[in-house]
C-alpha cells in the first residue's frame, strides 16, 4: 500500500494535505512525494513533510500520469506476487477525510474484482459542497458527474458504487493493473486522463467503484485556473488563461472519445463530433465568447494535427475488450437531452442577472415561494388584469361567433404563418396588376408571432387585439419602474396610457400597427432615456450598457415596423439629445441601426417618405382628418367623436406638472417630446399623401403621434404627482392644497370617463365575421389555372366609383401594404370609369383582356342606378344579387395568360400549355411589366416584347412566341428581394446578438470563498 | 433673528423660480401648442403628388342595342319596326353603324342605317316573326330609336298598337292587363344576349301575388323568346301586375293587351313598361276625352297610403276622394279616375309613403267602337327624347292626328319639338324645330303636323330648361274606326356621364 503526492505549484494547499495525510486512521505503508517543478516551494513542504528522501523532483514539463509513474518508479519493488499492492493518488489540492483510505481498503477486500477505488469528492471550502461521486461522459465530451450545481451533500448520492470512472484525487489503483495498462495515458497531459484510465480500466475486465463513505476535500485547483500553471503539466511558466484550460479540456475530451471508439466507428464518431465542434462555436459565437468558440475549434484541430498521439493512445488499447461494455454506466437518454439543454442555454447566456439588459426587477423573482399568489398580487399584473377585463367587455362583439376578424384597417387573417411570411419574403405582390412593392416589416412581425402561435394567424391577430391594451397597460407599469415611486400613481399612468383614444379608437377601427405600438412605445421611451443617459439622476434609470444601444435598436425597429412616424421623433429626440452633448454613440447606434434592421422596406421609406406618415393596413378614412386642436387633447379621429373636453383635465394636469419645480427638468424633457408628437400630429392632419392601396391623395392616421403625445403627458402628470401628497402636505395651506386636489380630482377621473365613453359608443367597423367577399365558385375559380380576376366596385363619396381588382379569393392581411402605385391603376380606371357609366363600349372587352371574370359591386342597394348600369351593359351578364354584393360574369374565356395571334384573336394559356399555331404570336401575361418576368419554354428564354395596342391590355407583360407548341414557365425572379432579405436577416442576427447579455468567461467556482486560506476557512483549523 | 428670516425666505425663493420656471416653460408650451395648432387650422391641405381623378365628364355612348320583341304579334295586321337615328347629336362624328336584325341570326341585318339621321324599317305583314334587334355602335350609336308599330282592321285583334324597342334589363313593371273573359295579356320575354338568362315572373291581382311555380326559374337559352299569357297563369283575374326579374342575364319584356267581347273587338295596345317603385311616381299621357281611366296601384314592399294629384293643361289640383288611398302590400288596386279628370289631357302625380308602381289603362268609345291604350310611370327628363314609327303621308293627312303632352312637373320648362321624317332611309334635312314653353305645373298639348311627304317620322322633344315628361297619343279616325294608340317616352341613348374612378382597397374588405 503506497501512496504517492503530486504537487506543483500547491504551496497553499499542501500542508493541509499533508497534515490529513498523517492523521489517517490507515496509514499507508509508504508515501513518495513527487514535485513538478514548483517555483513556490511546494518541494520544501513536500520534503519537511515526508523527509527529503521520499521526495522525487522532476521537471515541470512533466505530464500528471508520467509524475505518478515517476513516484512509483521509486517505490520499492513488489515482493510477494500473492498479495494485492494497492496504489493511492493523491494532489497537492485533496485533502483526505481521516477515514478515507481505511474506507477505500476496506471495500478493497469486499470487491475483489474492482481494480480502482474512487473516494467522494467535496469541496474544500465549503465541505458540504459535492464535487464528484463518480462520473460518466456524454458522447459529446461533456463531464456527467449526476449531481446538480452547488448540490449539497446529504448523503443522497451514498447509494452510488459502480461507475465509470473516478477522479485521479483519491484514486486507489491495483498496482498490477496499474502496471499492466502502463498508468495514465501520456498523451491526456492534464485532464481526462482518469476518465481514459478507468475507461481502460473497465475494458481490460476490472470494474470501477466509487465509494461514498470516503471523502476527499479536493480545491480542484488546476481545473479552476487557482493555480500558478505553466507549460503543458501544472508546472512553471507563469499563469495560464482560463481558456486555454478550456481549450486543453476539450481537446482531452475529444482524445478519449477517439481513442476509446471501437475502429469500425471511428469516422463516424469523428464527424460527429466536429459537427458538435462546430454547433458549440455557433453558440459560443451567439453567446460572444469568441474566445471559447475559437478553443473548440482549436481543440479540434489540436486532435486532427496530433494524429500520431491518437493512433498511440489506440495502439494501447488493443487487446482490450470492446469500449461498448461500459454503455451501461452512460448517461441515458434523457440525462443527455437534459443536458444538452442545459448546455446550450448556458453556452448562449450566463445565467445571470446582473448581465441582462432587462432591469431585473422588472420581473417577479420566481424563485421564491407561493409564485401564483405572488404574481397576482402584483399591482402590475392586476392592473393588467383589469384593463384586460375592459377592453373584453368593451369589445366583447369581436369574441363571440365564427369567422375572422376585420374591418376598418385590418383585412382578414390569411390562414397560416405560411402565407403571411410568402407575402413577406415573394418579390411579386398580385393584387391588382401585381407590384413589386416589398412588404414592410410588421409583416414579418406578425408571420413570426403566427408561427410562434403553431402557425395560426387569425390567433395572433386576434390576442393581438385582445391583449394590447392591458398589455400596454403592463408595459407603461414597468416602464415606469425608478420612474414613479408610488405605486397608486404608477397605477393610474399605465391605466390612463392604455385608455388614450389612440389605442380605444384603434382598437374599434382595426389599426394593428397602432395597437402594436402602444406597448412597445414605454420600453422604447425608457431605453431611449437610458441611451441618452437622461434621468440617471433623480430617477432609478440604470445608465447604459455596451448593449443598451444595440437592444434599444432593436426594440425601436419593431416599434417603428408597425407605426414608422415614432422613427421621426425618436430622430429628432436623438439629434436633440446629442445636441447638448449626451451619449452621441449610443443615440446614433439606437436611432439609425433599425435603418439598416428594417431593410430593404426603409430604402423604399427613403425613396416614398410619404409612408413614414402610413401604417399597417388598408387606410381608412373615417373620422379624417381632425382638427388640430382636437389632435392636441389627444384626439385622433376615428368614426365616434368624443367629447373634445374628455383628456383636457389630462392636459392640464400635465401643464401644471411643470410647477414641480424639483422635477422640472423631466418634465420640460416629456413636455418637448410632446411637442414634437403634436407637431406631428398636426402635419398628419394636414398632409395628404399617395398610399399604394388608394390612389386619392389621403390624411394619415395621428393615431401614433398623439398616442406618444399623450404618453409624454401621462407621465408628466405623473411624476409631477408622484409624492405630490408628501410634498404640499408638509407645506403651509394655501392655494396649492385645494387645487392639487382639484387637479388630482380631474386627472384621476379621466380613465373612468375613458371607460365610460368607450362602452357609450359603438366599437367601430372592427367586427368578426365571414372574411369571403366573393362566392366560393368565383373564390376557386381565381385560384385555379385560370386564375381569373374579379373587380370589386363601389360608389364613393362625390360620385367617384372606387373599385379594386382582387385576385385569389380575396384580401388578406398585408395586401395593402403590397398594392401597386397609384400609377399601375390608370388603364383600369378608364375601363371601370366606362363600364359604370353604361357607355357600352369595348370596355368589357378591355376588362376581360386583363384577366378580369366577374364584377362584384359591393354595397349594392336597391334602387342604385349602377346595377341598372351594369345590367344593361352587353357582355355582362347577372349572376346573383345578394344584400352583400351583385355579381357579374364577364362574357368570353378570361385568363391571365393568353395568346395574341397577329390576326387579333387570342387564345386562353392554363397551366402553361400552349398550343400550336401561327409565327410571330404574343404571349402575354396580364401583369405589370417587370424586368422580374421571365418565360421559359425548357431551357430557351422568350424574348420580352410589348403587348399590340388593340389587345386594350393596360398590364401585360409580353413575350414573344413562335408557331410551335411548348409547356411555357413563367415566373417571377425574386432573387434581389431574397438578397435584401439575407442581408436583413445577417444584421438583425448581429444586431440581436450585440444586444445579448454577453456570456461570463469564467466558470461557476462554486467552492470559491473569494480567498484561498484554507485555513482560516476551518477545514485545517 | 436673521437666521429666521433665513429659514423663511429660503422657500419663498424656491417658489419664486419654481414660478419663474413654470411661467417660461407654461409661455414656451403654450406657444409652441398654439403656433402648431393655428398653423395646422389654418394650412391649407397639402396635397400629396397624384394628381386629382378628373371628375365626373360626359361622353357620347359607344353602342346602343334595342329589342323589338314582338313583331309579329298580330296575326292579321300589319307590324312595322322603324328604326331612325336622330342627326345632330354629340359623338355622331365617329365611325358606326346599326342595323335591324333577328336575334337568331344577328350576323345577317335585315335592313341598315348608314349615317346620323338616316331611318329603317322592316315591314312584316301578317305572320310571326322573331324578336328584332336594332344594335348601333359608333356615330350611330347615340340617338337610336326604335319602335313597333301593328295595325290591323281585320279581326277581333283589330285596333292600333305601338311600342318603344327597348333596351334589355332585370327588372320590369308593367301595369295593366287582365285575364277576364275575351282579354288576352302576352308577356313576351326575350334573351337577345349570347349567355343564357334566368328569369322570374312575379304576377300580382287584386289579392296579392298570385303563387306561380310554373313561372318561376325560367332558363332562357341564348338568344331565345318565351310567351306567357295571363289568361293561362290567372285565368279569370281581373286586374293585373307583372314584376319580370332576370335573376342572371337581362331580357327585354314586352307586353300586349287585347280584348274583345265575343267577336267584337274593344282594343289592343302595348302595354308600356312602368319605371321602378318609387315614393313620387309620374304618369303622363292621361288622354282628354271619353271613356275608362283606370288607374292600377301596386306597392311591392309594405302596405301604402297613396295621394294622388292631377296636372292638366289649367292647372293641377288633388281630386276630390282620392287621397289616403290604402294600396295593401302586394294586392293591385285600381282607381277610377274618368270623374275626376272629366275629359281633359292629364298626367297623374302618384304620392305614397311606400315604394309605389303605378299604370294606366285608357279606353276610347267612339259610337260602339272601342279602343284602348296604355300609359305607365316614367321618368322625368331633363335630356332629349324621340319617338318613331309615328304616321305620316298624304294617305293619313287629315284622318289621323298625332298629339304630344309636354308636362312640367317641376317648374317652367322650355322645349324645342323637331319633326324628322323618313324619307327613303335618307338622312332627313335637320329643321329647326318649334319651341313652346310649359307653365310650371301644366300639361301642354302639341298637335304634330303630319309630314306628307314622308311615310313615317320620328318626333323629338329637346328640353331647353327643366325637366319634361313626354307622352303621345295617335290617333286614326275613319267613319267605322277610332284606333288609339300611345305611349309614354323615355329619354334618348346619348351621353352619358364617366364617372370619376379610383382604386381603392377599402372596396375588397369583406
Amino acid at each position: 500500500m503506497s501512496t504517492v503526492v503530486v504537487a506543483h505549484n500547491g504551496a497553499v494547499w499542501l500542508p493541509t494535505v499533508t497534515s490529513f495525510l498523517a492523521e489517517q486512521t490507515r496509514l499507508p505503508d509508504s508515501v513518495v512525494g513527487v514535485d513538478t517543478g514548483s517555483t513556490d516551494g511546494s518541494a520544501v513542504i513536500l520534503s519537511d513533510a515526508l523527509g527529503a528522501a521520499r521526495v522525487i523532483r522532476v521537471s515541470a514539463d512533466t505530464a500528471f500520469g508520467a509524475a505518478v509513474q515517476a513516484g512509483i518508479a521509486s517505490l520499492p519493488r513488489q515482493l510477494n506476487e500473492d498479495v494485492i499492492e494497492w496504489l493511492w493518488i493523491l494532489h497537492d489540492d485533496s485533502a483526505p477525510d481521516s477515514a478515507c483510505l481505511e474506507r477505500l481498503l476496506r471495500d478493497s477486500d469486499l470487491h475483489a474484482t474492482t481494480a480502482v477505488f474512487g473516494a467522494k469528492a467535496l469541496g474544500w471550502h465549503d465541505r458540504r459542497l459535492l464535487l464528484e461521486v463518480g462520473f460518466s461522459v456524454m458522447g459529446s465530451g461533456r463531464r456527467v458527474t449526476g449531481l446538480e450545481r452547488r448540490e449539497h451533500d446529504q448523503g443522497q448520492h451514498d447509494d452510488r458504487s459502480d461507475t465509470l470512472a473516478v477522479g485521479s484525487a483519491g484514486m486507489l489503483v491495483r498496482r498490477d493493473v496499474w502496471d499492466a495498462l502502463g498508468g495514465f495515458d501520456p498523451a491526456l497531459p492534464l485532464f481526462r486522463d482518469d476518465l481514459d484510465f478507468c475507461w481502460r480500466v473497465h475494458r481490460a475486465g476490472h470494474a470501477v467503484r466509487v465509494v461514498p463513505a470516503a471523502v476527499i476535500y479536493h480545491r480542484e485547483a488546476s481545473f479552476h485556473g487557482r493555480r500558478s500553471t505553466g507549460s503543458r503539466r501544472e508546472g512553471g511558466g507563469g499563469p495560464v488563461r482560463r481558456s486555454r484550460m478550456h481549450r486543453a479540456d476539450r481537446r482531452s475530451a475529444l482524445h478519449v472519445l477517439l481513442a476509446q471508439t471501437p475502429g469500425w466507428r471511428l469516422p463516424f464518431t469523428f464527424v460527429r463530433l466536429a459537427l458538435g465542434t462546430l454547433f458549440r462555436s455557433l453558440l459560443y459565437v451567439l453567446g460572444k465568447d469568441l474566445g471559447r468558440a475559437s478553443d473548440e475549434l482549436r481543440a479540434l484541430g489540436g486532435v486532427i494535427t496530433h494524429l500520431g498521439q491518437l493512433n498511440a493512445s489506440r495502439r494501447r488499447n488493443r487487446g482490450l475488450a470492446s469500449s461498448s461494455c461500459v454503455r451501461w454506466l452512460r448517461p441515458r437518454a434523457r440525462t443527455r437531452l437534459r443536458h444538452a439543454i442545459e448546455a446550450v442555454g448556458g453556452m448562449l447566456a450566463s445565467g445571470s442577472r446582473a448581465t441582462s439588459e432587462v432591469d431585473e426587477d422588472d420581473f417577479p423573482d420566481d424563485s421564491q415561494p407561493g409564485v401564483v399568489r405572488r404574481t397576482f398580487m402584483r399591482p402590475s399584473v392586476w392592473t393588467a388584469l383589469v384593463l384586460l377585463v375592459i377592453a373584453a367587455a368593451a369589445s366583447r362583439s369581436l369574441w363571440w361567433g365564427s369567422g375572422s376578424l376585420f374591418g376598418g384597417a385590418l383585412l382578414p387573417a390569411p390562414e397560416g404563418a405560411g402565407d403571411l411570411w410568402a407575402t413577406y419574403t415573394q418579390g411579386w405582390h398580385s393584387l391588382g396588376p401585381g407590384s413589386t412593392t416589398p412588404a414592410p416589416p410588421s409583416l414579418a412581425l406578425l408571420a413570426l408571432f403566427s408561427s410562434v402561435l403553431l402557425g395560426k394567424a387569425p390567433l395572433a391577430i386576434d390576442l393581438i387585439f385582445l391583449l394590447a391594451v392591458p398589455a400596454a397597460g403592463f408595459s407603461a407599469f414597468l416602464s415606469s419602474r425608478g420612474v414613479v415611486t408610488s405605486t397608486p400613481v404608477r397605477v393610474w399612468l399605465s391605466v390612463t396610457y392604455a385608455l388614450l383614444p389612440a389605442v380605444t379608437t384603434a382598437l374599434g377601427t382595426g389599426r394593428i400597427g397602432t395597437l402594436a405600438a402602444a406597448v412597445l412605445l414605454p420600453p422604447t421611451v425608457r431605453l431611449l432615456a437610458r441611451c441618452a443617459g437622461v434621468g440617471t439622476t433623480g430617477t432609478a434609470l440604470r445608465p447604459a450598457t455596451n448593449r443598451t444601444p444595440w437592444f434599444t435598436a432593436v426594440v425601436l425597429s419593431v416599434l417603428v415596423a408597425f407605426a414608422p412616424v415614432l422613427w421621426v421623433v425618436a430622430f429628432v429626440f436623438a439629434i436633440v439629445a446629442a445636441a447638448i452633448g449626451r451619449q452621441v454613440r449610443n443615440l446614433l447606434i439606437a436611432v439609425l441601426a433599425p435603418l439598416f434592421l428594417l431593410l430593404p422596406w426603409s430604402f423604399e421609406v427613403a425613396l416614398n417618405p410619404s409612408l413614414l406618415l402610413s401604417e399597417p393596413g388598408v387606410p381608412v378614412l373615417d373620422g379624417l382628418p381632425v382638427t388640430p386642436l382636437r389632435a392636441a387633447l389627444l384626439q385622433p379621429g376615428g368614426p365616434a367623436q368624443l367629447p373634445w373636453w374628455l383628456f383636457a383635465g389630462l392636459v392640464l394636469a400635465a401643464l401644471l406638472a411643470l410647477l414641480r419645480h424639483d422635477k422640472v427638468r423631466i418634465t420640460l424633457a416629456l413636455w418637448g417630446v410632446a411637442l414634437v408628437s403634436l407637431v406631428i400630429a398636426v402635419i398628419q392632419t394636414r398632409v395628404y399623401v399617395t398610399l399604394p392601396a388608394i390612389q386619392a391623395p389621403v390624411p394619415t392616421w395621428p393615431g401614433p403621434a398623439t398616442l406618444l403625445l399623450g404618453f409624454a403627458l401621462v407621465c408628466a402628470a405623473a411624476v409631477a404627482g408622484d409624492g405630490l401628497r408628501e410634498r404640499i402636505g408638509g407645506a403651509t395651506f394655501g392655494w396649492r392644497q385645494p387645487g392639487a386636489l382639484v387637479l388630482t380630482t380631474l386627472a384621476v377621473l379621466t380613465p373612468f370617463a375613458a371607460v365610460g365613453w368607450w362602452f357609450a359608443q359603438p366599437l367601430g367597423p372592427l367586427h368578426r365575421g365571414d372574411p369571403a367577399l366573393l362566392p366560393a365558385y368565383v373564390a376557386e375559380e381565381s385560384r385555379g389555372p385560370s386564375q381569373t380576376r374579379t373587380l370589386a366596385i363601389k360608389r364613393g363619396s362625390g360620385g367617384v366609383m372606387t373599385y379594386t381588382v382582387l385576385s385569389g379569393g380575396g384580401l388578406v392581411v398585408g395586401d395593402a401594404e403590397t398594392a401597386p402605385p397609384a400609377a399601375a391603376w390608370m388603364g383600369m380606371d378608364a375601363a371601370v370609369s366606362a363600364l359604370t357609366s353604361g357607355r357600352g363600349g369595348d370596355e368589357v372587352r378591355a376588362l376581360a383582356a386583363q384577366g378580369v371574370g366577374y364584377v362584384l359591386v359591393t354595397d349594392a342597394r336597391d334602387g342604385d342606378p349602377l346595377i341598372a348600369t351594369l345590367d344593361s351593359e352587353p357582355g355582362m351578364r347577372r349572376l346573383s344579387r345578394a344584400p352583400t354584393g351583385a355579381l357579374w360574369s364577364i362574357a368570353g374565356t378570361t385568363s391571365l395568360t393568353r395568346v395574341l395571334s397577329p390576326d387579333g384573336s387570342s387564345e386562353p394559356v392554363l397551366n402553361g400549355v400552349v398550343p400550336p399555331g401561327v409565327a410571330g404570336r404574343v404571349l402575354v401575361l396580364t401583369q405589370a411589366p417587370d424586368p422580374g418576368w421571365e418565360a421559359a419554354v425548357g431551357d430557351v428564354i422568350l424574348p420580352v416584347t410589348t403587348a399590340p395596342e388593340e389587345s386594350l391590355m393596360s398590364w401585360a407583360q409580353a413575350f414573344s412566341l413562335g408557331p410551335e407548341g411548348a409547356t411555357v414557365d413563367i415566373r417571377f425572379d425574386d432573387a434581389q428581394r431574397q438578397r435584401w432579405l439575407w442581408l436583413e436577416l445577417f444584421l438583425v442576427v448581429i444586431v440581436i446578438v450585440l444586444s445579448l447579455p454577453t456570456r461570463t468567461s469564467r466558470d461557476p467556482d462554486a467552492d470559491d470563498p473569494d480567498q484561498d486560506d484554507f485555513a482560516q476557512s476551518g477545514v485545517g483549523a | 433673528m436673521m437666521r429666521t428670516t433665513g429659514r423663511r425666505r429660503a422657500p419663498r425663493e424656491r417658489a419664486s423660480v419654481g414660478a419663474i420656471s413654470f411661467g417660461v416653460a407654461a409661455v414656451l408650451i403654450f406657444g409652441g401648442a398654439g403656433v402648431a395648432v393655428v398653423l395646422g387650422a389654418t394650412a391649407a391641405p397639402i396635397v400629396g403628388q397624384a394628381d386629382q381623378a378628373p371628375s365626373g365628364t360626359t361622353e357620347p355612348v359607344a353602342t346602343t342595342e334595342l329589342v323589338c320583341p314582338e313583331p309579329g304579334a298580330s296575326k292579321g295586321g300589319a307590324v312595322r319596326v322603324a328604326a331612325a337615328n336622330v342627326a345632330g347629336l354629340p359623338g355622331q362624328d365617329r365611325p358606326g353603324a346599326a342595323t335591324i336584325a333577328s336575334i337568331a341570326n344577328r350576323s345577317a341585318p335585315i335592313a341598315e342605317l348608314t349615317s346620323p339621321g338616316s331611318t329603317a324599317t322592316v315591314d312584316i305583314v301578317g305572320e310571326s316573326s322573331l324578336p328584332l334587334v336594332i344594335a348601333g355602335d359608333g356615330g350611330l350609336a347615340p340617338g337610336l330609336v326604335g319602335a313597333q308599330v301593328g295595325r290591323d282592321e281585320t279581326k277581333i285583334g283589330r285596333g292600333l298598337s305601338s311600342s318603344a324597342c327597348v333596351l334589355p334589363g332585370t327588372s320590369w313593371w308593367f301595369m295593366s292587363g287582365g285575364a277576364e273573359i275575351g282579354q288576352i295579356t302576352r308577356v313576351v320575354l326575350v334573351n337577345s344576349e349570347p349567355a343564357p338568362a334566368e328569369v322570374d315572373v312575379e304576377v300580382f291581382g287584386p289579392n296579392g301575388l298570385v303563387e306561380l311555380p310554373s313561372v318561376r326559374g325560367i332558363v332562357m337559352t341564348s338568344r331565345s323568346e318565351t310567351v306567357l299569357r295571363f289568361d293561362r297563369l290567372i285565368p279569370g283575374v281581373a286586374a293585373g301586375a307583372i314584376h319580370v326579374i332576370a335573376r342572371s342575364g337581362r331580357v327585354a319584356v314586352s307586353v300586349s293587351d287585347s280584348r274583345s267581347d265575343g267577336f267584337v273587338p274593344k282594343g289592343v295596345d302595348f302595354i308600356p313598361p312602368a319605371s321602378e317603385p318609387a315614393n313620387t311616381v309620374w304618369v303622363p299621357g292621361v288622354s282628354d276625352g271619353g271613356g275608362a281611366r283606370q288607374l292600377r296601384l301596386l306597392s311591392p314592399n309594405a302596405n301604402a297610403v297613396v295621394s294622388l294629384r292631377v296636372f292638366t293643361a289649367s292647372g293641377s289640383f288633388v281630386p276630390n276622394g282620392l287621397t289616403n288611398i290604402d294600396v295593401p302590400q302586394g294586392k293591385v288596386v285600381d282607381v277610377d279616375l274618368a270623374g275626376a279628370l272629366r275629359g281633359d289631357a292629364a298626367t297623374i302625380k302618384v304620392e305614397s309613403d311606400q315604394p309605389v308602381v303605378a299604370g294606366l289603362t285608357q279606353t276610347y268609345v267612339l259610337a260602339d267602337v272601342t279602343e284602348s291604350s296604355y300609359t305607365a310611370g316614367s321618368p322625368v327628363m331633363t335630356g332629349p327624347s324621340a319617338v318613331t314609327g309615328l304616321p305620316g303621308g298624304k294617305a293619313v293627312q287629315g284622318t289621323t292626328r298625332v298629339i304630344v303632352w309636354v308636362t312640367a312637373p317641376e317648374g317652367e320648362a322650355r322645349v324645342r319639338v323637331t319633326l324628322l321624317p323618313a324619307i327613303d332611309g335618307q338622312p332627313t334635312p335637320s329643321r329647326a324645330g318649334r319651341e313652346f314653353t310649359i307653365p310650371s305645373g301644366r300639361v301642354v298639348a302639341i298637335e304634330l303636323k303630319v309630314p306628307p311627304l314622308a311615310e313615317w317620322f320620328t318626333a323629338l322633344v329637346t328640353p331647353l330648361s327643366g325637366g319634361v315628361l313626354v307622352a303621345h297619343r295617335v290617333n286614326e279616325i275613319s267613319p267605322d274606326s277610332n284606333l288609339v294608340t300611345g305611349y309614354p317616352w323615355r329619354p334618348l341613348r346619348v351621353e352619358v356621364t364617366l364617372p370619376a374612378a379610383q382604386e381603392d382597397i377599402a372596396v375588397g374588405m369583406p
